[in-house]
């Protein structure tokens, strides 16, 4: 679960995060170019991707785009700072999280290490069966062992990102989550101010498997707290 | 408009006339105009005709009145001729019955009232003259004219002098109606008026639509083109024309395209330098780790020194961004409903928790909530900027006072007032605060940490929201700057 690829065309980074990253635990390939890039991490021999947005070439969220279209691997993005626009693109095409550059090299080993224990986690219910612990709420089915979701009994295509945070409020349904929560249960980190990492992903879910579940809304937003996945029957949602 | 003049009754006049609200709604319309004017050259040149004709005795009218009046004295002429000399034969020859027979006969056949008298005055056919007739031939038998016509009122009188088959003297005369009245005026006179009136006004519609329209898509493309719409052309919409305007739409695509391209290359070049100046302090920032985990104990904080200026060049090359983006616009953000309120406690309770490392607090004054509609990110950045500011040079021990407020001479402002305890601002400087990198004389700005572009931003943002922002210093020491917004803010 520590195998790490890395597409950056700045070679001397690449090469610094390797000396920082093998220490701490880590195995890291490093390409320059996005086609190697796109080759390499299909190949299924890592466990995360960190992805530069700034690539020459087929861009960043291009390559992002063609390992979505065959892989669900967990990416994160490395973008300038301060262009919001980027960020949201990102998460929008399917990227966990990102992180704008000049970064500090913790916060990264942080956002790995809360990846990694999303699979741990997943590691740990495949050992023990699992079958009573699968969420069912309305039309949507969630395993978190096998780490499946099914939608009126057909899968779906979540990226890791995705599937904690559908797991978070499913596991609460009809009872409001923060965002605060949220954010720690699948990013790993606090929230930063004006940072739409969590409504994204969101939106993604929402747009995945629908806006609407009999004549209400899905996931519904609460100004100012967080979200709430609606749960059918008596009073679907209660705060 | 038009030039203000000191003269009271001038100026009277002119708001009389050019500010009335039939002349505003014609200046502002381009329609209306040239409908007025229209309208205007119509009568005009209606009128002149009119006038020529009617008053110039030379007019066409007075000629053709000329020329009829002159025709039918000379068919008079003719006919009292034809029809006397036969009348005083008979009467002459055969007597008066057959004179009187002859008479009725002719007359019949004759438009003119027609008599015949002797030297005497007497009609030979027995008729009465009507007054005036009789007096003209009663002038006349006392003159000696052969012949005699008058036009007048009464009607057109001609009279003759013949002689007769006696060799005595007779007079013939001739009298007529006045010619009616031939009216310069054609019976559809007002109908003919009326339909050349639609006519003008049909034209100038079709006129000024030609010209307006494409004025109009103009106008809608400049629109959008300021509003950010860079991909917005004209050209097509103007179809085939080829006219000066449709020349103008071809020069207005031209340009947007030019503009475009500048804003990308801007854009581009932002995030090029963005890209380029932070690379190798991405590359800086895990060396450093790198040496962090290597490092023995006694250097940690010569490594937490070199960290924390990694940080601050990190923060201006952002700030210095920031601020080109704001001072050459436009902003590619939407703007949302804010809670200003709501920002200010937050930006205070982040500023108290720096503050408390300099031993300072921040005090935010109770308020009811006020909202705008503005940038987010920006005025947050802007609010902080400040606030930052006062905390770093406010006195140790002081605190920094935030208040937030209606205006009172204005109800549609908000004030917001950050007011620090610390050493002012001398009055050379307080014009340049919000000057990019200007430092007060004697303000080395090392030991507070200042970095000189922060107030910079904040003015720019202010402005970008169409408020106003300004600093003073307060009797009792220290600097107030004070951020004047619009509640109803329709930021740029």
């Amino acid at each position: 679960m520590n195998h790490i690829l890395v597409i950056d065309d700045d070679e001397e980074l690449c090469e610094l995060l390797i000396d920082y990253l093998t220490p701490e635990g880590f195995d890291v390939e490093a390409v320059q170019t996005p086609e190697k890039g796109l080759q390499r991490a299909l190949t299924k021999e890592h466990d995360l991707v960190i992805l530069d947005v700034m690539l020459p070439g087929m861009s960043g969220f291009d390559t992002l785009r063609h390992i979505r279209l065959k892989s669900d691997i967990p990416v994160i993005m490395l973008t300038a700072r301060g262009d919001g626009v980027d960020r949201i693109v990102g998460l929008e095409m399917g990227a966990d999280d990102y992180l704008p550059k000049p970064f500090n090299p913790r916060e990264l080993v942080a956002r790995i290490r809360a990846v990694q224990r999303r699979f741990e986690k997943k590691e740990l219910s495949e050992n023990v069966h699992q079958k009573n612990l699968s969420l069912k709420v309305g039309d949507v089915v969630l395993d978190p062992g096998p780490r499946t979701v099914f939608l009126q009994g057909k899968p779906v295509s979540l990226t890791a990102a995705e599937f904690t945070l559908l797991n978070e409020l499913m596991k609460n349904a009809g009872n409001v989550v923060s965002r605060d929560v949220l954010s720690e249960a699948v990013l790993g980190r606090k929230l930063g101010l004006f940072d739409r990492s969590i409504d994204v992903h969101v939106s993604s879910l929402r747009k995945k498997l629908g806006h609407q579940y009999h004549g209400a809304e899905r996931i519904q937003s609460i100004r100012g707290v967080g979200y709430i996945y609606f749960r059918p029957g008596k009073g679907g949602f209660s705060y | 408009m038009h030039s203000q003049t000191n003269n009271p009754k001038q100026r009277l006049l002119s708001n009389f006339f050019f500010d009335s609200y039939p002349a505003v709604l014609i200046r502002k319309n381009l329609f209306l105009k040239i409908l007025f004017i229209a309208c205007i050259l119509n009568l005009f040149s209606m009128g002149i005709t009119i006038l020529m004709a009617v008053t110039s005795s030379s007019g066409p009218v007075a000629r053709i009145v000329e020329r009829v009046e002159k025709k039918r004295q000379e068919l008079v002429s003719q006919g009292i001729h034809l029809y006397a000399t036969p009348l005083i034969e008979k009467w002459v020859i055969q007597g008066k019955i057959a004179a009187v027979s002859y008479a009725d006969q002719m007359e019949k056949h004759l438009s003119f009232d027609p008599n015949v008298f002797d030297s005497d005055g007497h009609s030979l056919i027995d008729r009465k003259a009507p007054p005036w007739v009789e007096g003209r031939i009663k002038q006349f038998m006392a003159g000696n004219h052969s012949e005699f016509h008058a036009n007048n009122s009464h009607g057109l009188i001609v009279i003759h002098r013949m002689e007769g088959p006696d060799r005595k003297q007779y007079v013939a005369s001739g009298s007529l109606k006045p010619l009616k009245k031939i009216s310069y005026f054609s019976p559809n006179f007002a109908f003919r008026i009326g339909i050349s009136f639609l006519m003008i006004t049909l034209l100038s519609f079709l006129l000024t639509r030609h010209i307006a329209n494409p004025i109009a898509k103009l106008r809608k493309a400049t629109r959008e083109i300021a509003a950010g719409n860079f991909s917005f052309r004209v050209g097509e919409m103007l179809g085939r024309r080829q006219d000066a305007i449709a020349q103008l739409g071809l020069d207005f695509d031209q340009m947007a395209t030019q503009i475009q391209t500048l804003i990308k290359d801007r854009q581009r070049l932002f995030r090029d330098i963005s890209h380029e100046l932070r690379s190798p302090l991405a590359r800086l920032s895990i060396s450093l780790e790198i040496s962090r985990q290597k490092a023995s104990d006694e250097v940690t904080s010569n490594l937490d020194r070199i960290g924390l200026e990694a940080e601050r060049i990190n923060n201006l090359i952002g700030e210095i961004l920031l601020l080109s983006r704001l001072e050459t616009g436009p902003i590619f953000r939407t703007a949302e409903m804010i809670d200003l309120s709501g920002m200010i406690c937050r930006i205070g309770d982040d500023a108290n928790f720096e503050a408390q490392g300099r031993q300072v607090s921040v005090i935010i004054a109770p308020s009811p909530v006020f909202r705008i509609y503005g940038y987010p990110q920006i005025l947050h950045r802007a609010i902080e900027n400040v606030v930052r500011n006062a905390i770093r040079y406010t006195d140790k021990g002081t605190a920094v006072n935030i208040g937030i407020e209606a205006g009172s001479a204005n109800k549609d402002h908000i004030i917001l007032t950050i007011r620090d305890h610390g050493p002012g601002v001398p009055l050379s400087a307080l014009p340049h605060l919000f000057e990019p990198f200007y430092r007060a004389k004697g303000d080395r700005g090392r030991k507070t940490g200042g970095t000189g572009v922060g107030l910079a931003i904040a003015y720019r943002a202010i402005k970008l929201h169409k408020g106003e922002i300004r600093a003073e210093n307060i009797p009792n020491g220290g600097l107030q700057v004070t951020i004047t917004l619009l509640k109803t803010a329709n930021a740029a």
